[in-house]
């Protein structure tokens, strides 16, 4: 596992660039996938027109440009900015409760955030503006992150068994939530239910792009920066304080950031699961637990998970898009059940 | 904030409840620089709980607790790593973390004081005191419970702090650990640390501290050096048990129980 | 393991509306259930039953003819036009510049019957799964699964004007159009014949042509006028020898009926038909799941239905079979069940006086039956 520092150094930096070159490939390849047809010519070209290069390369059909702007761009966009944010989430989150099984969707933080949205579409509700949505979602993924935590969490250790249990709770409490506003809704909040309930892409738009980015970036930014502070809360929470940690307030802090991240996410492409759980495992796996590395590339390599499943979705069945959270709970699910094995048969587990 | 005339810790009249339970009654102490102070008595007799009372873990509900003359509330999470490091008796880590990894954490109360060649090479040098130079690249979850121990006193060593704090450090460590465990202290001490640890093995007590405090259903029952507090008499009151205090070849005491 | 059965749960919840909507809109007049009544006789010479109550087995209604039938009158577009879009966040104003491309979607294919209805169907280029009516049903679909669009294909027929009645989303999606420099008029579409006649003003107005949807506005009412008229032959004097009529929405599998209330459309239809309207007397209100119990208590004489719902029970039999509750009632013991073609079925146009004429020939003369 610890290779020696110069081998380690080159290791990190291949899987950092293997992960952006991926990522750009992903993006293009989405922008390029659709019943309009585009080249990869037209993908750069409309690109560079849109942040305000002219090149030959622009399409010369304004229709397939404007498609590209107005309707890929701004979804891969979101892939992009929802993968990281969730993956970034997980490692937190992980990181909080010492557990990698902690996961936005696992625990019930994701749909505690879709059945704030939910409540905001139900009762209509503007009181935060083009915001409602997701200050509602926000609302929900916090209440429920907070919720895990008390519950979970005690004595400085997390139970495997607790959290497990108390998202099997907020996840049927959401899902009855979700499911009641189904029947008592019209067939819009149906359709929106529906929505959250698997996860899509489909339909971003800039609008919600701009408060995604606003929400995230800083809050990725902001993780990432406590990157040492999460290593030293890995002694414990005694052993951090001992080390000079304020574990109370990085605790409020990382549960606050970690409902952001979820909520901006769930808020507009709905419950999008595993993504915290598997990106983080992965990469710790090839660069070891230190977050320093881990936060920023698992934000990397959420980005990448979710651009190449957004593409995979919309391909696998032609002229058709599968939910997106139904493709990476297919991915999650058996990879969640090795974890929980791995766990069991280590002695003690993660108790 | 730091006057090294005063004790490293003064504790006054300090008495700590836990529920209906009194844990800690009562007791005052000064804790001196350059001296191993060692903390014994029978389970639950309230070492830990005055072990987390100096490290600033728990509040006492009554008393005062002084750090070099200043209330130990005074002092801000960060000021307080730098003047005291703590070795807990579980000690784990989440992640798989190396033990080099984990031992460079301990360097954390110093992150923008000092440059990264002193971080490594208080690392290394805390490695090597506590004989886990060669576990350096593994992981530390995948260690013995006296590796993890040693591990974990090298961290407490690498935050190279005035004021050392150990729970009990050489439970889970075999002879020849045992006694290299207390050489460190020692020679910290010597330095002119001030060495807190808590013991089960009264003969390790009697060996190493300069002084020694028996405590006793949350009360300090003795106090003084080996030679005055380690006697059959004390022994018999505390832990009700009838025990030899013997000495070696080079003086120091031993205690072992009386068997039929 | 929680996580993987809510999106268990989850995808069921799903993929049951999805069917339950696909099979909703599913159009086409091939039905296999019950026996079609077809015959040329005109309704005006089929024979009057004293009480349509002691008519028994089951029967499906078909459009004899599925064309639409264009207005007499043409008229140039007057271009460009500005029209309210009734949006989901409130009323918009939307300029139309050119109405050479159009595509239109909704669940009961009615725009694009109105379309066709007003003699501007060459300009249709792209529709939903439900208008399959000749003519249309060459034209490339715009919908994947029914209720869902697929923003690309319809980008991709470069269409100059886009309307749709917001059954067909999701919404954003649809908006979505916008953001590229497509215009798209949202309509106010009531499922009830007055409903066909204010969507027929609509899109006239949204394509330029508004006198010719005032045309075919008053012809939609005055067919349906007509054809009730007709229909009144058949319906007793006694008002307690009137049919007791429901229209259920089956789903074989699932358990679930859905009973159409007031505001479904399905009021107006039995209105026509002169039956007694036992939803709407509940104050059944939309489409809302009902129990077995309170269909044995609305005590139906006759169940209307879609035919794919009819088909998922296995036709009749099998729908008796399998729910104990219709069984109980008249309509389930005479057999009275009456299906017809998903899209047709609910689909208030152009040819709404046809549909009202197909269903009372099922309902009051069914032919072979005995």
């Amino acid at each position: 596992m610890a290779a020696p520092v110069a081998v380690r150094h080159r290791r990190r930096f291949t899987v950092l660039v293997v992960i952006i070159l991926l990522t750009l490939l992903g993006a293009i390849a989405s922008a390029m996938a659709g019943q309009l047809a585009a080249s990869g010519t037209d993908v750069l070209g409309s690109f560079l027109h849109g942040i305000g290069i002219n090149t030959g390369w622009r399409p010369t059909d304004e229709l397939v440009e404007q498609t590209l702007l107005q309707i890929r761009f701004p979804r891969v966009a979101m892939s992009l900015l929802v993968g990281a944010s969730l993956a970034i989430a997980g490692a937190v989150m992980q990181s909080i409760f010492g557990n990698p099984l902690a996961e936005p969707g696992v625990v019930g933080v994701s749909s505690g955030a879709a059945l704030g949205a939910a409540l905001a579409i139900a009762i209509g509700m503007t009181t935060f503006g083009a915001w409602s949505i997701a200050v509602m979602a926000f609302l929900g993924g916090f209440l429920s992150t907070i919720l895990v935590y008390s519950t979970a969490r005690s004595e400085g250790r997390t139970e495997v068994v607790t959290l497990l249990l108390t998202g099997i709770a907020i996840n049927a409490f959401a899902g009855a939530g979700l499911a009641l506003m189904m029947f008592s809704g019209g067939a819009a909040a149906r359709e929106q239910i529906v929505f959250w309930q698997l996860g899509s892409i489909n339909g971003s738009r800039w609008s919600e792009v701009a408060i995604v980015v606003i929400v995230t970036v800083p809050a990725i930014l902001w993780v990432s920066l406590m990157a040492r502070r999460y290593d030293v809360l890995s002694l414990g929470e005694r052993s951090a304080a001992h080390l000079g940690l304020n574990v109370e307030r990085l605790r409020i802090v990382s549960i606050v950031l970690v409902a952001l991240l979820t909520a901006a996410g769930v808020a507009f492409v709905g419950i999008i699961a595993f993504v915290g759980l598997v990106v983080p495992h992965v990469i710790r796996m090839l660069l070891g637990p230190s977050h320093v590395w881990l936060l920023p590339l698992s934000a990397l390599a959420g980005a990448l998970l979710l651009v190449w499943a957004d593409l995979c979705a919309r391909i696998i069945i032609d002229g058709s898009d599968l939910p997106i959270g139904l493709l990476t709970s297919l991915i999650g699910g058996p990879f969640f059940f090795y974890l929980v094995r791995s766990a069991r048969s280590r002695a003690g587990g993660w108790a | 904030m730091s006057d090294h005339r005063a004790p490293a810790y003064r504790l006054r009249n300090v008495s700590c409840e836990r529920g209906s339970q009194c844990v800690l009654d009562d007791v005052s102490l000064d804790v001196n620089y350059g001296q191993i102070l060692a903390l014994v008595g029978p389970n639950g007799a309230g070492k830990s709980t005055l072990l987390a009372m100096m490290s600033g873990d728990l509040a006492p509900s009554s008393g005062t607790v002084e750090l070099n003359g200043a209330p130990l509330d005074s002092y801000s999470a960060k000021e307080l790593a730098r003047q005291r490091s703590v070795l807990l008796q579980a000690n784990m880590v989440s992640f798989a973390f190396t033990v080099h990894d984990v031992v460079l954490m301990g360097r954390t109360p110093w992150a923008k004081t000092s440059d990264e060649d002193t971080d490594e090479w208080l690392t290394s040098q805390a490695m090597q005191d506590a004989d886990v130079e060669h576990l350096a690249s593994r992981s530390f979850q995948a260690l013995s419970g006296g590796e993890k121990a040693r591990s974990s006193l090298a961290r407490v060593l690498a935050q190279d702090t005035p004021i050392v704090l150990l729970d009990e450090p050489t439970a889970s460590l075999d002879l020849r650990h045992q006694e290299d465990v207390m050489v460190v202290a020692r020679r910290l001490a010597n330095s002119g640390h001030a060495v807190v640890v808590v013991l089960h093995d009264l003969s390790l007590a009697g060996a190493w501290a300069d002084e020694v405090v028996i405590l006793s259903n949350g009360m300090l029952a003795h106090q003084g050096t080996p030679e005055a507090v380690i006697t059959e008499a004390t022994v018999k009151s505390v832990y009700g048990i009838d025990v030899h205090v013997l000495r070696d070849p080079n003086d120091r005491l031993i205690v072992v129980p009386k068997r039929a | 393991m929680t996580s993987k059965k809510r999106t268990l749960l989850a995808f069921v919840v799903a993929a049951f509306m999805v069917a339950t909507t696909s099979a909703c809109m599913g159009g086409g007049s091939k039905s296999e259930a019950g026996t079609p009544t077809a015959s040329a006789t005109p309704l005006a010479e089929l024979p009057i039953v004293d009480d349509p109550r002691t008519l028994i087995g089951p029967n499906t209604a078909a459009l004899v003819d599925r064309h639409i039938e264009k207005i007499d009158a043409t008229a140039d577009p007057v271009l460009p036009v500005t029209t309210t879009s009734y949006d989901k966040n409130g009323e918009t104003k939307i300029t139309i510049t050119d109405t050479s491309r159009i595509v239109a979607f909704d669940l009961a294919g009615s725009i694009s019957s109105t379309i066709w209805g007003l003699g501007l169907g060459d300009q249709l280029v792209g529709r939903d799964v439900a208008a399959d009516f000749p003519g249309a049903d060459e034209l490339p679909v715009v919908t994947k699964d029914g209720h869902s669009i697929s923003i690309e294909s319809v980008i991709d027929l470069r269409p100059t004007v886009v309307i749709t009645d917001g059954t067909i989303g999701p919404i954003d999606v649809v908006e979505q159009l916008r953001d590229v420099g497509i215009p798209v008029v949202f309509v106010k579409n009531e499922a009830s014949f007055a409903g066909a006649a204010e969507l027929a003003k609509q899109v006239s107005v949204a394509l330029g042509v508004p006198d010719l949807g005032n045309d075919l506005a008053k012809r939609i009412a005055t067919e349906v006028d007509e054809m009730k008229a007709e229909v009144a032959r058949f319906v007793p004097e006694d008002e307690s020898k009137r049919l007791r009529m429901v229209f259920l929405y089956i789903r074989g599998n699932s358990g679930v009926y859905y009973l159409f209330g007031t505001e479904s459309g399905a009021d107006d239809l039995i209105d026509a038909l002169g039956g007694i309207d036992v939803a709407s007397d509940m104050g059944w209100k939309g489409m809302r799941p009902m129990t077995d119990e309170a269909l044995v208590k609305a005590r139906p004489d006759l169940i209307l239905t879609m035919t794919h719902g009819l088909e998922s029970t296995d036709g009749v039999t099998g729908l008796i079979d399998a729910k104990p509750a219709i069984a109980l009632t008249e309509a389930g013991k005479n057999t009275r069940i009456i299906d017809m073609a998903d899209g047709d079925v609910l689909s208030f146009g152009p040819r709404s006086a046809r549909v009202v004429e197909a269903l009372a020939r099922a309902v009051y003369s069914p032919g072979k039956s005995s």
